[in-house]
């Protein structure tokens, strides 16, 4: 019997090999209080410092892909485009071999073994679809930042078409994970504990699909627009306007393009579903746009929380175990963003919510994750057991020790992407104007400037003390 | 007993040592290169191929460079697909084709400003002789233009991907706004995903 503290000591040794402090962290400190400092960072618009810290490691890493996309959207905000399309180039590199590997993998099922005493951050990140989408979403803006607006073009179609697999994606992991807890004999009532998980349905709001992203249907219709590709970036507002019905700006876009392409069906429906002050305007469209798109905020945090979960085996075992689960926090606590040009406020239509599509991300995972960790709970107090039996009160406090440490949820997400993003159309005479921005007790004033004649794209991030802004003219 | 341990640790030295050393070998340039789906080498060749083929055999074409070597320029070759590709690596390619085949003549219009750069320096730095220098306003004008676009359809379920490229060719006549040639060639290509590896 002294061949299970063999076995648990080579299957402890087995996660950790390869490695390093880093998987040693990952396995005891949840990602997102390893992310704290760097949120900190953005918030304070230390972007380059935050963007230094994050060390993605090597691409065999299981959080390498998070880490470059933490990074790259980090350099991102610090105006330094080419380390952020390099981060971002290097995450997509890892998706595309990713998804070219085989479906079943046995480094896959050594890793899934390795977690079988250990916890789910020691899995390779699973990027969710809506962060897959914003990873074009932000390679789409470094592209125009450094003017190569071909390849920026590659990467809207290539947002289009994740958001289109995305659609057809059905997850069968909980499937495979409910086959597993069977085998094992192990009845976990997951309908009981979720009794006592936050409700979330508050914060998910309209949202329909966990991909579903109206920011980058904009984004797309407007690089499609200022490429002159109307029919394309006609279908894009309109996919934006079923996202957001009430979007203003949208709403205009939309109508005007209608109208443009002589879109008769579209105009009749059109004309009876969106407000007069849109149909019935006499203002002649400009040749010169200039569009604000606002991003507010960092998306919350994942926490971590313990949850009660009744289990029952097969062998007539019963127990009620307490499970650490990756949860959202309820209610915004965000600042406003106020915003004036020349004086005059701009009112900001939303666009998007970050925060719904992570939490409906969070609620969709929720089952397979919990039934994962309770399958784990189980065997690793099946482990305690028998080391209590085995090497008495020794084992039984080394069992569980370790356990406690390594009960820890998954709380990874892509951490630094915006909680908001809102739009305007501004009115510029001339080539320059000054906008206003105003948060809390943090306030800058920047000057821009537009290029006539053309789609001038000004994107400005707000995150407490951090401002970033950029003109990209299409 | 022993024998069968050493066995092992020979078995088990030999894997680890196995792919070890990088290997790094010549190959043909012209092969079918299949290492993804992705739009390759072979690809490339097949299109400049064809398109060049089918240019130079085409009735009209025949006929215009019977007696003359029009002058051509390239504009773009406009990359629509969901692949980062250097199109000019295609129009290069084809440009070439058709420069060896001695029927056309073309200029370049990437180089337009070091071509300033070099005749302001004959003309104006006092380093060049006069006599020798080359003098603005000489340049011979082109009289068709080539360009085209760069199409495809992707489908993916995750098991099988399924790529149609669309490449598509045209010949216009600078002067009256004619399209004197046009061709299109497809390539459909299909992956099937391995359901089981390392």
């Amino acid at each position: 019997m002294r061949l299970l503290f063999l076995v648990w000591g080579l299957a402890v040794a087995g996660t950790l090999s390869g490695c390093s402090s880093t998987s040693l962290r990952n396995l005891f400190i949840p990602y997102n209080e390893q992310m704290m400092p760097v949120r900190a960072q953005v918030a304070q618009g230390q972007f380059t410092q935050a963007a230094a810290t994050i060390e993605p490691t090597e691409p065999d890493q299981h959080n390498y892909v998070l880490l470059q996309l933490e990074r790259g959207r980090a350099w991102f905000l610090a105006g330094k485009y080419q380390q952020s399309l390099a981060s971002f180039n290097a995450a997509d590199q890892a998706i595309k071999a990713d998804d070219n590997a085989a479906e079943y993998r046995l480094s896959a099922g050594m890793n899934q073994l390795g977690t079988a005493i250990t916890n789910d951050n020691l899995l390779r990140y699973a990027l969710p679809s809506y962060e897959r989408v914003f990873l074009h979403h932000y390679l789409i803006l470094n592209y125009l930042a450094l003017g190569q607006y071909d390849s920026a073009l590659v990467e809207v179609r290539r947002a289009n078409l994740a958001q289109q697999q995305a659609l057809n994606e059905h997850s069968d992991e909980l499937q495979s994970v409910v086959v597993q807890a069977n085998d094992q004999g192990i009845l976990a009532d997951t309908n009981a504990a979720l009794n006592g998980y936050p409700d979330m349905s508050g914060t998910l709001g309209e949202v329909q699909q966990g991909f579903q992203n109206g920011y980058t249907f904009l984004l797309s219709a407007l690089v499609y627009e200022g490429a002159g590709e109307y029919n394309s970036a006609y279908i894009d507002y309109k996919k934006a306007l079923q996202l957001t019905p009430h979007n203003a700006f949208i709403q205009g876009r939309v109508w005007q393009l209608a109208k443009q392409l002589d879109m008769q069906d579209d105009q009749a429906v059109f004309s009876q579903t969106l407000p007069v002050s849109i149909t019935q305007t006499t203002a002649m469209p400009s040749d010169t746009q200039v569009v604000l798109l606002v991003e507010q905020g960092l998306v919350a945090a994942k926490q971590q929380m313990h949850l009660p979960v009744p289990i029952r085996s097969s062998d007539g075992y019963y127990g009620i175990f307490n499970v650490a689960l990756p949860v959202y926090p309820v209610g915004d606590t965000e600042t406003e963003v106020h915003l004036s040009q020349e004086g005059k406020a701009v009112a900001l239509s939303p666009v998007a919510q970050v925060f719904p599509l992570a939490a409906k991300q969070l609620q969709q995972d929720l089952p397979a994750i919990l039934l994962r960790q309770a399958i784990r709970t189980y065997s690793k107090e099946m482990m305690r057991q028998q080391m209590a039996e085995e090497g008495g009160d020794w084992g039984n406090v080394l069992a569980n020790l370790y356990n406690m440490a390594t009960e820890t949820a998954d709380t990874r997400s892509w951490s630094l992407l915006p909680n908001r993003v809102g739009v305007s159309g501004l009115t510029v005479n001339g080539t320059s104007t000054s906008l206003e921005i105003k948060q809390g007790i943090n306030h800058k004033t920047i000057n821009l400037s537009v290029t006539r004649g053309k789609i001038n794209l000004v994107w400005v991030s707000v995150q407490g003390n951090g401002i970033a802004t950029q003109v990209f003219s299409l | 007993m022993k024998k069968t341990l050493m066995a092992v640790s020979l078995g088990v030295a030999a894997l680890t040592l196995v792919g070890c050393s990088n290997q790094i070998s010549y190959g043909d340039a012209t092969a079918v290169e299949t290492t993804d789906i992705g739009f390759g080498s072979t690809d490339l060749q097949k299109i400049a191929q064809e398109m060049t083929d089918d240019m130079l055999t085409f009735p009209a074409i025949v006929a215009l460079t019977a007696n003359d070597r029009p002058v051509v320029y390239v504009e773009r070759i406009k990359n629509k697909t969901t692949e980062h590709i250097d199109t000019e690596s295609i129009s290069d390619t084809i440009s070439t084709n058709l420069l060896r085949s001695g029927k056309f003549r073309f200029v370049d219009m990437g180089r337009v400003e070091a071509v300033r750069q070099q005749l302001e320096f004959q003309n104006d730095s006092g380093m060049v002789d006069p006599t020798s220098a080359i003098s603005f306003g000489k340049q011979i004008g082109a009289q068709y233009m080539l360009y085209g676009n760069l199409s495809s359809i992707v489908k993916d379920n995750g098991k099988k991907k399924d790529v149609y490229y669309k490449f598509t060719l045209r010949l216009m006549d600078l002067q009256t706004g004619i399209i004197e040639w046009a061709d299109e060639t497809e390539i459909r290509k299909q992956e099937h995903r391995k359901k089981f590896g390392l």
